[in-house]
């Protein structure tokens, strides 16, 4: 692994390349296109993509760019190798991506407001990854549109600590941020009411729930306090303001509303979660869980609510996974192993040859690997006909050869794949048993589990009990509930009595910090064994006891 | 290779304890560390090479700290002392984490460095103290966030305005941390993991040597 780290967005795939590769180069040895006449020669000017950081522009790069391009980090891909860790961002074709939408909520029928019959609003769901917004009519409560996109800060970062770590740093980045993000929200809006056929004046509300960082940057708050431990925020409450102040352009007679967070790692999401479902007021228990780069993880004993986030990583979303990527065309979502020795069953995104393995296939192999006994329960592979070594990256099994199923290239899934697998699921694990042992239940006391976002809501249950990610509790009790915190959103659009709900129920829930939490190392580390606790591990008692820690 | 390693390397406690025990009565308390710690480089060697993982590596710590405790009593004060050198270490100021700075710890203790460990969210100022107290010629910072890059750099810095800079050695670990971040924070070098920071150490002191 010489070389810097190129990153492609939106795909997230990445691959170190050595200082002869330039970027066009690069994206073609990972099938991706990006368009050329010339095939490369820097004459045809084609394969402008943005760079992050951007190069010294070249002679070529100043031809064929405009200044505004130039100034805005974009280059040609053929005129470049680079010489730092660099993302670029490829023309996206939105269609293609798998961005989750739906969602279904739990409790009872929330009252609308009165007397805003004709009137228009829009629920934002603001995330790390991706922007969903939903177009409502006021007056009835039912839905007219929704339209979703990746969100543009992500060329900034994948993740919510590189952002910030940028915006820290950078001359007004945090500005830029949310010029950026505010940009991105303006064209899901003009989007929504150019597709409903609306005009933008009817648009009277807007509300917004997010993670406390994306909430932030997106009203420009200091994120110094956020971005380091105990990681505290610079705003919890919730703030109404016209779209005006906001910044926003297309709608000029909305009034936002910007739901409250609850800590500095759980924002108005979960509090979305948390309303849509009727967490608040369960007669039993039920666990929610929505997995991304954090997971947040709610508990509620009888409308007793705990919460944590959990700090998975980004490996189920593809990242730090080698052929990992995002939910779109190509990517692999499921595998199935019959024979251990036999090419695998694989499904694909769209009509397209598999080129990466997105989340949901990742949970699917290591769950695959460990039923085959192709790894052992504390994660190492076995030699077998269908695992080799491969250089430089030790052991890999063969998830698909050139051919089969229509595949390019050789897929693998290395041994340090599997490894990045059980830190993430590790994390989570260790953060709902935390919870769990907080409120005095075990895994046979929870009456249903709640599986929040695009990686729950794509995953096979199976594949995710059968690794241990989730507890062990019996299939039927959990249930995909979509974009939980998109059907919050809606409901502190349409009722000023939900948004009273909120309030309450962001200041009355428990949050417990994990990383702080006294038994975390000694059960993050138990929890790193492929399978459910108590499957015969045969490590179950390791200590790393910190005595170390400062008072 | 001995039963001892052997058995070192392949975590059976049992058995390390049952022969440490045995020997300990004929043999020289010496040679029985040489062989547990061979044991423990091959740990390592699996680690590296993705065999072993997290668990298996807290697990070796923990038997050779165990064997440690028959052997230590019965060296000699002179082979007590030969300590190879002085690390002082700490998870930076902002940042809590400890698991991986842990294992850099154990392995560096394991590997014969006299290690003061500072614990987490440690302040520039009180590595900069510790290092002048203690004389020690390697620093090894922590931080798993990305955010703590620059912590580790005015970390960094507080060494240079202390005047005592040129005479430490800094190692840098964590998470999302390369060649790049060495530069970026103005340490001298980086760890993959524990392994390498024993490496880093070793080799910081052959210099100063």
């Amino acid at each position: 692994m010489s070389g810097p780290m190129l990153v492609f967005e939106p795909s997230g795939q990445r691959i170190y390349v050595s200082h002869a590769t330039t970027v066009l180069d690069a994206a073609r040895s990972l099938g991706l296109p990006i368009p050329t006449d010339c095939g490369g020669h820097g004459t045809c000017g084609k394969c402008r993509i943005k760079f992050q950081p951007a190069p010294f522009p070249t002679q070529r790069d100043l031809q064929h760019l405009s200044k505004d391009e130039l100034a805005e980090g974009i280059r040609l891909a053929c005129e470049h190798v680079i010489e730092t860790d660099t993302r670029v961002v490829l023309p996206f074709p939105e269609e293609q991506a798998k961005i989750l939408v739906w969602g279904s909520s739990k409790a009872a029928v929330q009252k609308l407001d009165k007397g805003l019959v004709g009137q228009l609003g829009v629920a934002i769901d603001l995330g790390t990854t991706t922007i969903v917004a939903y177009l409502m009519d006021l007056g009835t409560g039912s839905q007219i549109e929704q339209q979703a996109m990746l969100n543009p800060e992500v060329a900034y970062g994948e993740d919510i600590m590189t952002r910030m770590a940028y915006v820290m740093n950078a001359h007004e980045g945090g500005e830029e941020l949310r010029q950026c993000v505010l940009r991105g929200i303006d064209v899901l809006l003009t989007r929504l009411i150019s597709a409903a056929g609306v005009l933008p004046d009817t648009v009277s509300r807007i509300s917004l729930v997010g993670n406390t960082a994306m909430h932030h940057l997106f009203l420009g708050l200091d994120i110094h306090g956020l971005s380091l431990a105990p990681y505290r925020p610079a705003m919890l409450k919730s703030l109404t303001k016209s779209s005006d102040e906001i910044g926003l352009k297309s709608v000029p007679k909305a009034q936002v509303y910007v739901a409250p967070n609850i800590e500095g790692f759980i924002g108005s999401d979960t509090v979305g979660l948390i309303v849509s479902q009727g967490l608040g007021s369960v007669k039993g228990t039920v666990m929610g869980i929505d997995i991304g780069t954090n997971a947040e993880i709610v508990l509620s004993v009888r409308g007793r609510l705990i919460c944590c986030s959990a700090a998975a990583g980004p490996a189920f979303e593809g990242a730090r996974i080698r052929l990992g990527m995002r939910g779109e065309e190509g990517a692999i979502e499921h595998v199935r192993i019959n024979n251990p020795s036999e090419p695998a069953e694989l499904s694909v995104i769209g009509q397209a040859s598999p080129r990466g393995i997105c989340g949901s296939a990742i949970v699917d192999i290591v769950a695959e690997l460990l039923r085959t006994g192709l790894v052992d329960r504390t994660g190492r592979m076995r030699d077998s006909k269908r695992i080799v070594h491969e250089g430089g990256y030790g052991l890999c099994y063969i998830v698909a050869e050139p051919g089969e199923s229509d595949a390019g290239r050789r897929i693998v899934f290395t041994q340090e794949d599997v490894r990045q697998v059980q830190l993430a699921k590790a994390a989570i694990a260790t953060g709902a048993g935390v919870l769990m042992d907080e409120c005095g239940v075990t895994s046979y006391d929870i009456d249903a589990l709640l599986l929040a976002g695009a990686f729950g809501n794509y995953i096979r249950p199976e594949s995710a009990l059968a690794i241990g990610l989730l507890p062990a509790i019996p299939l039927d009790r959990i249930v995909p509930v979509g974009n939980a915190a998109g059907e919050g959103a809606k409901r502190f659009l349409l009722s000023l009595k939900e948004r009273a709900v909120a309030e309450t129920l962001s200041r009355s829930v428990k949050y417990v910090n994990l990383a702080a939490h006294p038994a975390f190392a000694d059960r993050f580390l138990e929890a790193t064994a492929i399978g459910q606790a108590g499957d015969g591990s045969n490590h179950s008692h390791v200590r790393i006891a910190n005595h170390t820690s400062n008072p | 290779m001995t039963d001892l390693t052997d058995a070192m390397a392949d975590l059976d406690e049992q058995k390390v304890l049952n022969i440490v025990n045995e020997q300990i009565r004929t043999n020289k308390p010496v040679q029985i560390l040489d062989e547990l710690r061979r044991g423990l480089d091959i740990v390592g060697n699996r680690f590296s090479k993705n065999e072993y993982f997290l668990v298996e590596l807290v697990m070796s710590a923990d038997i050779f700290k165990k064997a440690m405790a028959i052997v230590e009593p019965k060296l000699l004060a002179t082979q007590r002392a030969s300590a190879k050198g002085k690390v002082v270490i700490g998870t930076v100021q902002g940042d809590i984490h400890y698991i991986g700075k842990n294992l850099v710890v154990a392995f560096l203790k394991s590997n014969g460095f006299e290690v003061y460990d500072l614990g987490e969210d440690v302040p520039p100022e009180k590595f900069v103290d510790t290092l002048k107290k203690t004389g020690s010629s390697i620093l090894a910072l922590s931080g798993l966030i990305t955010t703590t890059h620059d912590v580790m750099r005015t970390t960094i810095e507080a060494l240079k305005t202390a005047g005592i800079r040129k005479k430490v050695k800094v190692m840098i670990g964590g998470g999302d941390i390369g060649e790049e971040i060495v530069k970026y924070t103005g340490a001298d070098a980086f760890g993959r993991d524990a392994l390498s920071a024993v490496e880093l150490a070793k080799k910081f002191t052959a210099g100063t040597k």
